[in-house]
């Protein structure tokens, strides 16, 4: 080894041979006293603690108890996390006076001195200096013990020290191998007192740790190690074994979770639920068991609820409650006052029913009585959950079968199946956490109910329990406790009220016991984190007793025998003399007096030892440990008097702990020589024959002097005796402030109780409120509604942020009143509907908006106590449905206007043909009013035959989804409500709303249009007819005229003659619609081609008259005939002839048609020589057709032609006669 | 048009227009009938067809007003073969009582009148 090249370590002036140092240290630390340390600054030892998780606990208690001048310096290597800043140093600095230092680099080991890892750095020890390095991010794992604790064995070989504390994970485990490797000593706390057991268990698993032991006890083993003793420590690894029986594990875990020392419920039944437990996770092995609820806390939580619940109802054993209610209650009730309640207490309550029961007793009590109740229940019990229920007091609806209808309607809601306790009963009872075996009782109860709940605890604690229940009792007050229960030992105290329901009455006020508080049971009683609480020595003996009970039965038996045979008479005492165990037979030495009992040694010890031992015990007060010995003469029971050794003799031992105890032994002392009865007698005679005169002599003396003394004594006795007078009067005054005191701290600590349990109530009513808070605070803040709520004054109270959209309204606005505030929107009315509101109108809504956005703004009284104690205004954007209104009002305006503007009918019906809207237009076309079509059904339209097919048509349509109607229009008949039938164009088209199918029908009158095509088909066919007619009239002319004609020339001119005359006439016709001609017209027009001025060739004379159809064209081409020769040969021919036509009809018989054609001033004319067509027409054709007479003459002047038929052949009818003449 | 296919024959003419009357009455004697009538009203069209002896007639449907089938009833009745002619109905739109008669369609020609008038008479028409 390089020696020279070693840097020297900074501080102390070391030497750079640290074994050999280390050796001659030793011995110096050995005495781990501060001399040793004064001589010579020796290589300060350096003893790494690793802890993790749940090490802060386990460093605090290390350091607590750790010297601060232990030479020693520490480094403690946590993990740390890299976000978080430690204030370790500011919490050890509370428990230790040493200093502490984070750790630098170079930074020397100086003793006495804490040193603390910084983050994120890992900590190396080289050559006594600390080495810091940047810690690698690139690998996840760090294990900065692990680090420090080799670098720590290379530097320090077998000096190094490592402590390793609770902490999950394994690190340590290598670097301890590396301590141990070393030589060095390695400590590990305790895994069953380590929050985090994994750290040490794993050295302990791999024997790396060369002693285990608590947190707190971890210094005491460190000095040992310092001072050179070697581990193991066999009594301090066999004391803090860390393989202990799993039930008692299971008790400690309990313990720790839920606060509950089930150490003390019965063993069989905690043992059975245990298992049951086990069982169900299925794990037979409870070791398993354990490890489960090591890991899984919520395990622990149901299982301490199975081990808690006991089965409870309301009124369990009714008979019990009436024997409560009438045997106990009326006492109690008596005592009742507005100003003294009846005060209960229910321990144990579990989910509430036997504490409302009680108050319902005591309700249904005040109720029959007619008094005014004043009663607390105070309802306690340890496990929190079932109180939250029982606060709760919602039950199901089994209570009903429990109390019966009555009692449940006077006391509880009923909500669903549910009942819920009325506030009425609810504010009598008062839930609070409470631990009967551990936290101070209540007092000054009138009555405790506890019913099955002792049946749970064993021994010990049932005891302790019926004392606390005695104490926080008044005097008669009543305890009523479950049907299986009893009061044993404290029978003397209880009156008897009901045996069989087990109701006692408190008989006197005496004080049982100092204490209330149990120890922790004997399978917490290793628990380091318990081992500050304070022993009583009753407690004590009894676990003494319990702790070695089974296992050391035989042995106690035989140190009983052996005490019997060889140990001398004795009573175990306090120092104050009470007895607490007679060995023995010193009941020799003792004797019972009439008279009070008492407990003290020096009351029944028999009267020749009695000032013996007093004086003994008085001896034994302050520190004298010396035994007090003496010899008394004295006469026992049925014996001679003899000598007795009375030992009066101070105990100490650990069990004792700071209370001394005093045995009191008695030996009797034997003759001293043995010789016989005889011989002994002369002696003492010769004895005492010698020795009387000294006797007398002495005796003189003592009398004198006593003489001198009574009297000195009477003087002092005097004084003493006016002294005592003041005293006593002091002392009177002092007792009677006691009194007065006492009393009032009794009722400042009830006072305090009932705060207590108050104030639970509020913390948890607070919890809720501050839920409720952040609820609504999330709400507020997330909704797009904007809310502000307002106070009575107007003051902003509440806002969302939403608000901030139309009010210019901010966070810090609150508190300000809204007057203040400025709307984004004109609204002058605002303030006073919202001062409406407030003045106890109800709440209004109303439409506002701002230049491009619209709100609802709704305001509402904010109720409180039915008072209206200020509004809240919600404003709800509504702009896009604003929009969408106004559209759709828009565009259902367009639609209806066209709807109802339509010459169609517009009809919509649903799916079951129920007609849903019907138009103007529906009404004229169908005469139905709307309101009388809509509700009907559509078939009222349609033709009776086509209605009755139509439901089933729509359902096959809906059922199969083909129709041939939809979308495409065809012709229908409708019906009209006159029953008539119209003819209809349809087109119909289907739509769904909402999943619901409508069909809309528009239906076009088409009537009108049907019967004109009817008439134009009549008309086409008549016109068909008429020109076949025609036709055949033109075929005979031209026969005729073919017949008389023998040029072409000619026959094309006379036919196309005859044909235009036809033609006049047949307009003549057509515009009298076939109906008739005008006579005159007739001729007028025939004649019109031949002249250019009728008036002057044309004389008419005749009276209006129609002639038919036929008549007309037959007259009318005769007509054209004569003008044709009176053309061609007649006074036509020139231009001053002219025709006279005169037409009459005579009167009946028979109605004549009389008509005359004459040609005046045209040439000369003979008769003619040859006929031709005209001639035949003229003459012949009517003749044939008409059986008419017709005359011709030809004088020389002019043609003169006349006719005569019966007028009915040709004339439509015949008119007055009437002589008309034609105008010139 | 002077041939004999009526010779002999007494034909009663019923048409309400006096040329067309005039007309048929020359074609029919042309064809060597005798004619009786021409006839234009209903009432005398039936008292000439109930009375005069007749060997057939050639009937114009409508008469004015009027229609002509009493006079056929009146010469179904008498056996007398009679041949419709008509503008306004045809073979297919003359009532079922005359289904299978003769009909001819205006404008007939002359030779059509000869023709079917002597079918009916020869009792093919």
């Amino acid at each position: 080894m390089p020696r020279k090249d070693d840097p020297a370590p900074a501080r102390g002036g070391r030497s750079a041979k640290p074994k050999p140092a280390t050796r001659a240290d030793s011995p110096a630390d050995a005495s781990a006293d501060a001399p040793a340390t004064r001589q010579k600054p020796p290589a300060t030892r350096i003893v790494a603690i690793g802890a993790s998780a749940g090490g802060l606990e386990a460093l605090e208690l290390f350091f607590d108890a750790m010297r601060a001048d232990s030479g020693v310096a520490f480094v403690i290597v946590q993990h740390l996390s890299p976000d978080f800043r430690s204030v370790m140093d500011e919490l050890l600095a509370r428990r230790t006076r040493m200093s502490i230092r984070a750790v630098t680099t170079g930074t020397a080991v100086e003793p006495n001195v804490i040193y603390l890892r910084p983050a994120q750095q890992t900590l190396i020890i080289q050559q006594g200096v600390f080495v810091l390095k940047q810690e690698d991010k690139k690998t996840h794992l760090n294990f900065p013990i692990d680090a420090f604790l080799k670098s720590l064995a290379r530097d320090q070989k077998d000096r190094a020290i490592a402590v390793i504390l609770s902490g999950t994970g394994t690190d340590g485990t290598l670097g301890a191998a590396a301590i141990r490797d070393a030589g060095g000593i390695v400590l590990a706390q305790d895994p069953t007192t380590a929050r985090f057991d994994s750290m040490p268990r794993s050295l302990i698993e791999r024997n790396l740790a060369s002693a285990s032991a608590p947190p707190n006890a971890l210094p005491r083993l460190l000095l040992r190690v310092l001072s050179g003793e070697a581990p193991p420590f066999a009594e301090e690894a066999s004391e803090h074994s860390w393989s202990v029986d799993p039930e008692r594990q299971i008790i400690q875990l309990l313990q720790r979770r839920c606060g509950a020392d089930f150490g003390y419920y019965k063993k069989s039944t905690v043992g059975r639920r245990i298992r049951r437990r086990a069982e169900m996770a299925h794990l037979d092995d409870l070791a398993a068991y354990v490890e489960k609820l090591k890991q899984e806390p919520e395990e622990i939580d149901l299982l301490s609820k199975d081990l808690l619940i006991g089965v409870t109802s309301f009124f369990r054993d009714a008979d019990a409650f009436s024997a409560l209610s009438e045997k106990a209650l009326p006492k109690i009730m008596a005592a009742m006052s507005p100003r003294r309640p009846v005060r209960v207490w229910v321990p144990g309550c579990a989910t509430g029913e036997e504490a409302y029961s009680i108050a319902i007793l005591l309700k249904e009590y005040a109720r029959k009585e007619r008094m005014e109740l004043n009663a607390k229940v105070f309802a306690t019990d340890i496990f929190g959950p079932a109180l939250e229920r029982a606060g709760r007091g919602v039950y199901d609806d089994s209570i009903v079968k429990a109390l019966g209808p009555d009692l449940v309607e006077r006391y509880f809601d009923a909500n669903g199946s549910q009942y819920q306790v009325k506030p009425g009963l609810r504010r009598f009872v008062v839930f609070s956490p409470h631990n009967l075996l551990k936290d101070p009782p209540f007092t000054r109860m009138d009555l405790v109910s506890c019913r099955n709940l002792l049946i749970y605890f064993d021994d010990i604690a049932q005891r302790m329990v019926l004392m606390l229940f005695h104490f926080a009792l008044d005097r008669n007050g009543i305890l009523f406790l479950g049907p299986s229960e009893a009061i044993s030992e404290l029978a003397d105290e209880f009156g008897v009220i009901d045996q069989q329901w087990r109701i006692f009455r408190k008989l006197r006020d005496v004080r049982l016991r100092e204490s209330f508080r149990l120890l922790p049971s004997p399978s917490l009683r290793d628990d380091p984190a318990l081992h500050h609480e304070p022993r009583s020595p009753v407690i004590a003996v009894a676990a003494a007793k319990a702790r070695s009970a089974p296992a050391q039965r035989g042995l106690t038996k035989a140190y009983d025998a052996i005490l019997d045979r060889f140990a001398p008479a004795g009573v175990l005492v306090s120092r104050d003399g009470t007895i607490f165990h007679v060995f023995g037979d010193a009941h020799r030495y003792l004797s019972v007096r009439e008279g009070r009992f008492s407990n003290l040694i020096t009351g029944v010890a028999i009267e020749d030892l009695r000032h013996t031992i007093g004086a003994g015990l008085e001896r034994m007060r302050g520190y004298n440990t010396v035994p007090f010995v003496r010899q008394v003469r004295c006469r026992l029971a049925g014996e001679d008097e003899k000598a007795f050794k009375v030992t009066v003799e101070r105990l100490n031992g650990s069990d004792w702990q700071d209370e001394d105890y005093c045995m009191v032994t008695f030996a009797e002392v034997a003759p001293p020589k043995k010789v016989g009865r005889r011989a002994r007698a002369v002696e003492a005679e010769i004895e005492s024959v010698e020795a009387v005169e000294l006797y007398r002599e002495r005796i003189r003396d003592l009398e004198n002097e006593l003489r001198a003394t009574e009297e000195n004594l009477q003087a002092t006795i005097e004084e003493m005796e006016t002294t005592n007078e003041e005293l006593q009067a002091t002392n009177e005054e002092l007792m009677s402030t006691n009194e007065e005191l006492q009393s009032t701290n009794e009722e400042l600590n009830s006072v305090n109780e009932e705060l207590l349990t108050v104030s639970a109530e509020h913390q948890r009513k607070i919890d809720e409120l501050v839920e409720v808070t952040l609820d609504m605070n999330h709400l507020l803040k997330s909704t797009d509604i904007g809310v502000i709520y307002l106070d009575h004054d107007l003051r902003v109270r509440r806002l969302t942020p939403a608000i901030a959209d139309t009010f210019n309204l901010l966070e810090q606005d609150i508190g300000r009143p809204i007057e203040h505030i400025t709307a984004r929107f004109h609204q002058p009315e605002l303030f006073s509907w919202i001062k409406d509101v407030l003045a106890g109108g109800p709440a209004c809504e109303h439409e506002i908006s701002t230049s491009d956005r619209a709100f609802l703004l709704r305001i509402l009284p904010y109720q409180l106590g039915g008072e209206t104690a200020g509004v809240v205004i919600a404003l709800i954007d509504i702009t896009r449905r604003k929009n969408a209104e106004i559209q759709l009002r828009a565009s259902e305006t367009r639609l209806s206007t066209i709807v109802e503007t339509a010459v169609d009918a517009i009809v919509v019906v649903d799916e079951r043909g129920i007609v849903q809207s019907f138009n103007t237009s529906a009404e004229r076309i169908f005469g139905y009013a709307a309101a009388e079509a809509i509700g009907s059904n559509v078939s009222i339209l349609m033709p009776k035959a086509l209605g009755r097919a139509h439901d089933d048509y729509i359902s096959a349509y809906l059922r199969t989804g083909v129709g041939k109607v939809i979308g495409t229009g065809r012709e229908v008949e409708g019906r009209r409500k006159d029953g008539a039938l119209v003819h209809l164009d349809l087109a119909l088209t289907e739509w769904s709303v909402e999943g619901r199918r409508y069909f809309t029908g528009i239906m076009r009158d088409i009537t009108g249009r049907k019967e004109r095509e009817q008439h134009i088909r009549l008309i086409m066919r008549e016109l068909s007819h008429r020109t076949k007619n025609v036709l055949s009239v033109v075929q005979a002319m031209a026969w005729q005229t073919s017949r008389t004609t023998s040029d072409s020339e000619g026959f094309q001119e006379r036919l196309s003659r005859r044909i235009d005359g036809l033609g006049r006439s047949i307009d003549l016709l057509v515009r009298r619609e076939w109906e008739g001609v005008d006579l005159e017209e007739l001729v007028r027009d025939q004649l019109s081609p031949f002249f250019d001025d009728a008036g002057s060739h044309l004389v008419l004379t005749g009276p209006p008259l129609t002639l038919k159809p036929n008549g007309a064209q037959d007259l009318g081409l005769v007509l054209h005939e004569l003008a044709t020769n009176a053309s061609k040969y007649g006074s036509l021919s020139v231009p001053t002839g002219r025709v006279v036509v005169g037409w009459t009809v005579t009167a009946a018989p028979v109605a004549l048609f009389q008509m005359s054609w004459r040609e005046e001033g045209g040439p000369r004319i003979a008769v003619p020589t040859h006929a031709g067509f005209g001639g035949t027409v003229i003459k012949d054709m009517l003749a044939k057709a008409h059986k008419a007479v017709v005359g011709m003459d030809f004088p020389p002047e002019g043609l003169v032609w006349r006719l005569e038929l019966e007028a009915h052949r040709i004339v439509r009818d015949v008119p007055e006669p009437e002589q008309r003449t034609a105008r010139p | 048009m002077n041939d004999d296919a009526l010779q002999g024959f007494r034909i009663l003419i019923v048409e309400d227009n006096a040329l067309l009357a005039l007309t048929v009455d020359s074609i029919l004697r042309s064809a060597g009938a005798d004619v009786v009538g021409p006839v234009g009203l209903l009432d005398e069209a039936e008292q000439l067809a109930a009375s005069e002896p007749i060997t057939a007639a050639l009937l114009d449907i409508k008469l004015n007003d009027d229609e002509v089938w009493p006079v056929a009833r009146i010469l179904a009745v008498r056996r007398i073969p009679f041949v419709f002619c008509s503008g306004h109905f045809d073979r297919g739109s003359l009532p079922a009582e005359w289904d299978g008669c003769p009909i001819l369609a205006k404008p007939a020609r002359a030779r059509q009148m000869i023709d079917a008038l002597a079918a009916a008479i020869r009792g093919t028409g």
